[in-house]
């Protein structure tokens, strides 16, 4: 699977490669995901957003996920959408911890920060 | 407090400004002081004409020891310039210009935006000047002769309405487009990138460098007026986000409806800032990380075609 850090407003986003295993362990944790009640939409400031996997082709249903700031966007291929709880943008945290070894050192500063804050 | 005049004119008195805030002095200094090699005491000798540097006036003495700087320094740019960053380093002495300050030496140029566009001008030309010299010491370029004058110039240009169905109603719009294809006013679904078009894409993201890439698509700095046949003319302005840790480059357009549009990246185009307000002025709006406004630019329909 694809990631990409939606990060910057100019520059091409930094992206990362999630191998098979580490994309069924996301899968894993997707499933357990709570329903997140109410309206919500994607963070959509002037710097870090938030990430976007595209799930490619697997045997999944699912085809986009986008995790920003405590919520989860899940699109389907039949193209029902639904929004999942990120607790503790614990999600988040751990599929930054899984590209950092991929991405630029600065880069994986600023998404930390962000996540401390 | 520091003191500092832009070395660029040969007859009129030389635009001085002063920066007051102690944490944005700090932070100059620091960045005037990383390099060390690019500072002399006095200006060179063979300075000649056109953008020559900058003196920097330390005001006060306990920051002029904290900065091992005695009371002045010079900042030489162009051909005279100590290494390549001298014109980024100027860049940022430029952005300190506060337009409206009345601290200005009498006949010196008003301290306004034109002016700044001006100056930063002026610096990319030194800047242009200096890397040919570099790249070919037998190719020797003189700078321009003549004494420019603050520009006082009216260019016709075009607004576009506000129309961000146009960049937001298709995700794969939205995704592949970004905010220098929102400036354009040009869908390239390519993520375009300034100088990419027309070969020679910025090499770092610097005002100067991210200039450079979109004037050589096409773009020209306000108040360079293109001809009708160029239409649609949009004003643009170009900002920066200087780090540390998060660098990047950001585009506005001015709107028809007189406030200004902007794309962040393959997010939704809008009209409003980092704190939910209309943008009526990119200088003063919230820009979040990107805080170096880099000055504001024409499009043309030339500059449409080329981004890449």
């Amino acid at each position: 699977m694809d990631v990409e850090v939606d990060l910057y407003s100019g520059r091409p986003n930094p992206r990362f490669r999630l191998e098979p295993a580490a994309a069924a362990v996301l899968m894993h944790r997707l499933a357990v995901l709570p329903p997140l009640p109410g309206r919500a939409t994607p963070r959509a400031t002037l710097g870090y957003r938030g990430l976007r996997i595209n799930a490619g082709v697997t045997e999944s249903t699912v085809t986009e996920i986008v995790v920003s700031g405590g919520a989860v966007f899940v699109r389907d291929r039949d193209g029902s959408e639904h929004v999942l709880k990120d607790v503790d943008r614990q999600l988040e945290r751990w599929l930054v911890e899984a590209g950092a070894g991929q991405l630029d050192p600065d880069e994986v500063a600023v998404l930390d920060q962000d996540l401390k804050s | 407090m520091l003191r500092i005049m832009a070395d660029i004119f040969s007859g009129r008195p030389n635009p001085t400004w002063e920066v007051g805030d102690e944490s944005e002095v700090r932070a100059t200094l620091r960045a005037l002081t990383a390099d060390r090699g690019l500072l002399t005491d006095a200006e060179p000798p063979e300075g000649g004409l056109g953008f020559r540097g900058f003196r920097v006036e330390v005001l006060s003495d306990e920051l002029a020891q904290d900065f091992g700087l005695g009371a002045a320094t010079y900042l030489a740019v162009g051909q005279q310039a100590g290494g390549p960053r001298a014109a980024e380093v100027g860049e940022r002495l430029v952005s300190l210009i506060e337009p409206g300050d009345p601290r200005t030496a009498a006949d010196a140029p008003p301290l306004d935006m034109p002016l700044r566009d001006f100056l930063t001008e002026q610096l990319n030309l030194s800047a242009a000047l200096e890397s040919q010299s570099r790249a070919s010491l037998a190719d020797q370029v003189a700078p321009p002769a003549e004494e420019a004058a603050a520009p006082a110039v009216t260019c016709t240009i075009e607004l576009g309405a506000f129309n961000p169905g146009f960049w937001n109603n298709d995700p794969n719009v939205r995704l592949n487009n970004n905010c220098y294809n929102y400036a354009s006013n040009w869908r390239t679904n390519t993520f375009a990138q300034p100088g990419r078009g027309c070969g020679h894409m910025y090499t770092s993201i610097t005002c100067t460098e991210v200039t450079r890439g979109a004037i050589c698509d096409g773009m020209h700095h306000r108040f360079d007026c293109f001809p009708d046949s160029e239409k649609p003319r949009y004003l643009v302005a170009l900002v920066v986000a200087p780090g540390p840790g998060f660098v990047d480059y950001h585009w506005y357009r001015k709107q028809k409806e007189g406030f200004w549009g902007h794309k962040p990246g393959g997010t939704e185009a809008r009209n409003w800032d980092e704190s939910h307000n209309v943008i009526t002025n990119p200088e003063t709006a919230n820009r979040g990380p990107y805080t170096i406004f880099c000055g504001y630019f024409y499009g043309c329909h030339s500059q449409q075609l080329r981004i890449k």
